[in-house]
């Protein structure tokens, strides 16, 4: 199911965070290596804020199961990124559900879904570093056009001197 | 054998660099040449803003139902092409078999989505605080749009920025991405066999150097669109303030998943998988309260992260074909 990485210094850039992240503690549950660009799926726990795989994209098949205490501890950590793109809660709590979409510092939230959604007529994009603006339907028509303002008077306006 | 040299698209006809640059497109499976790319030079550039500027009140012009069957017709040879489009993703870029056509379907879709907002309203009327005065807001289009496009889902991204620009009545000069440039002109061949009016859409594969820096300053270039790394679209936000153009940007993320105490665990299992491995994730756990911290003791030992643990589930790396 996964795929080649898309260059081979794609490989040596995740082998270093996941380097980075085994040295200060991490560790490494599944997966890890390469062969050749094939990077494994790989599963990391025990991440924190001092490596860089913490708050750095991999643009790889990697991620980091950090443990929270509570819903407000899960909710900082999910914000604690300058990322903002997508972000997704699993829960059949409806109150905390659209608590948490209310308050996740992102563009699009998926509740019991995955991170990764994209249809042609709905606004996708980001807010803090993923960027601005929104891709989709008539959000790109907004984005991609001026509005102008055009008046018209019926008959003489009366003007104050 | 050496692959033969793809040209790039400029004012509705095919043609090699002006300096007669070519760069390798490789297949990031095998590392072997996959094509070779004619590279965009200072003229090229020039020629493409000045056919996108030139084509601009032509296709301003066309009625709201030539345009709109203009992108139903590109729709239609791309789903025609499906197959071809589906391998050229695959052997350009590495997608995999799962991605590859789901890729080409969006891209079918995004069109007709865009030809649908053709006829949807686009402006309001205003009362007036003078008297006998009505007000309205029209929305015209901008002129020439660039699109700088990634090489992670480039047929689809390419085409989500081309598709509603020009339905708003744009046009536009795309630069497709350095590592999956023959996805930018394979829209361009589908657009001009659909029978799109020259300098409408101009593709110009280049070093970002050139092409980029270019498109970025000219002033004939009303907007940019990206999708890209922060580090790119820190730098065409900057571009974009200073030449005063508009600017969109879709950069990277860090997506987590969350997942409460209460959740489905195994769905939630197969929701982060998806996640990540289709893209990326970040996946934070939360485990409140006593009755979930023995459920987080005993998932930590043997539970969650084997079971997230691609080596336990039917993940793992596969050649694209």
């Amino acid at each position: 199911m996964i795929g080649p990485l898309i260059r081979p210094s794609q490989c040596d850039f995740i082998r270093g965070q996941l380097e980075d992240a085994v040295a200060k503690g991490a560790r490494i549950c599944c997966g890890g290596s390469h062969h050749g660009p094939y990077f494994e799926a790989t599963v990391l726990s025990g991440v924190t804020a001092t490596m860089a795989i913490y708050a750095e994209e991999s643009f790889g098949p990697v991620t980091s199961v950090l443990r929270a205490d509570d819903f407000e501890h899960a909710l900082t950590l999910a914000n604690d990124t300058r990322a903002g793109l997508s972000s997704a809660v699993v829960t059949n709590d409806l109150q905390k559900a659209f608590d948490f979409a209310l308050r996740s510092e992102s563009g699009m939230v998926h509740i019991n879904d995955t991170t990764i959604s994209d249809e042609p007529h709905i606004a996708f994009g980001g807010v803090k570093d993923s960027g601005f603006g929104r891709e989709g339907g008539m959000a790109s028509i907004e984005e991609m056009t001026e509005v102008k303002w055009i008046t018209i008077q019926m008959g003489r306006r009366e003007f104050p001197f | 054998m050496t692959p033969s040299i793809h040209p790039m698209y400029i004012n509705g006809a095919w043609r090699e660099g002006s300096d007669g640059a070519v760069a390798d497109d490789l297949n990031p499976a095998s590392g072997e040449v996959f094509a070779r790319i004619a590279q965009a030079g200072a003229r090229d550039v020039e020629d493409a803003l000045a056919a996108a500027h030139a084509a601009r009140v032509p296709w301003q012009k066309l009625l709201v139902n030539e345009r709109e069957a203009l992108l139903h017709r590109t729709a239609d040879l791309i789903a025609e092409h499906a197959a071809e489009i589906r391998d050229l993703l695959i052997e350009e870029t590495g997608s995999v078999m799962m991605k590859a056509p789901w890729e080409v379907g969006y891209a079918v879709e995004c069109l007709r989505v865009a030809a649908a907002c053709l006829r949807q309203p686009h402006g309001d009327t205003f009362p007036a605080c003078a008297k006998g005065q009505m007000g309205m807001t029209i929305r015209q289009p901008l002129g020439v749009i660039a699109g700088i496009a990634p090489f992670n889902s480039p047929f689809l991204l390419s085409i989500k920025k081309v598709a509603f620009a020009l339905a708003a009545g744009n046009t536009f000069v795309l630069k497709p991405s350095d590592l999956a440039p023959l996805s930018g002109l394979k829209l361009a061949e589908m657009f001009h066999a659909a029978g799109l009016p020259p300098g409408v859409l101009n593709v110009i594969p280049g070093p970002a150097a050139l092409v980029g820096a270019a498109l970025s300053s000219d002033p004939r270039v009303k907007m940019i669109t990206f999708t890209g790394s922060v580090k790119v679209g820190r730098h065409l936000a900057a571009e974009a303030g200073r030449h005063m153009k508009r600017v969109t940007l879709e950069l990277g993320g860090k997506n987590p998943l969350v997942v409460l105490a209460d959740a489905d665990l195994e769905y939630a299992v197969d929701a982060a998988a998806f996640g990540i491995f289709f893209t990326r994730v970040r996946y934070a756990w939360q485990v409140p309260g006593s009755s979930s911290r023995r459920r987080c003791t005993r998932l930590s030992s043997s539970g969650s992260l084997p079971r997230l643990a691609p080596s336990r589930s039917a993940i793992r790396a596969i050649r694209p074909r």
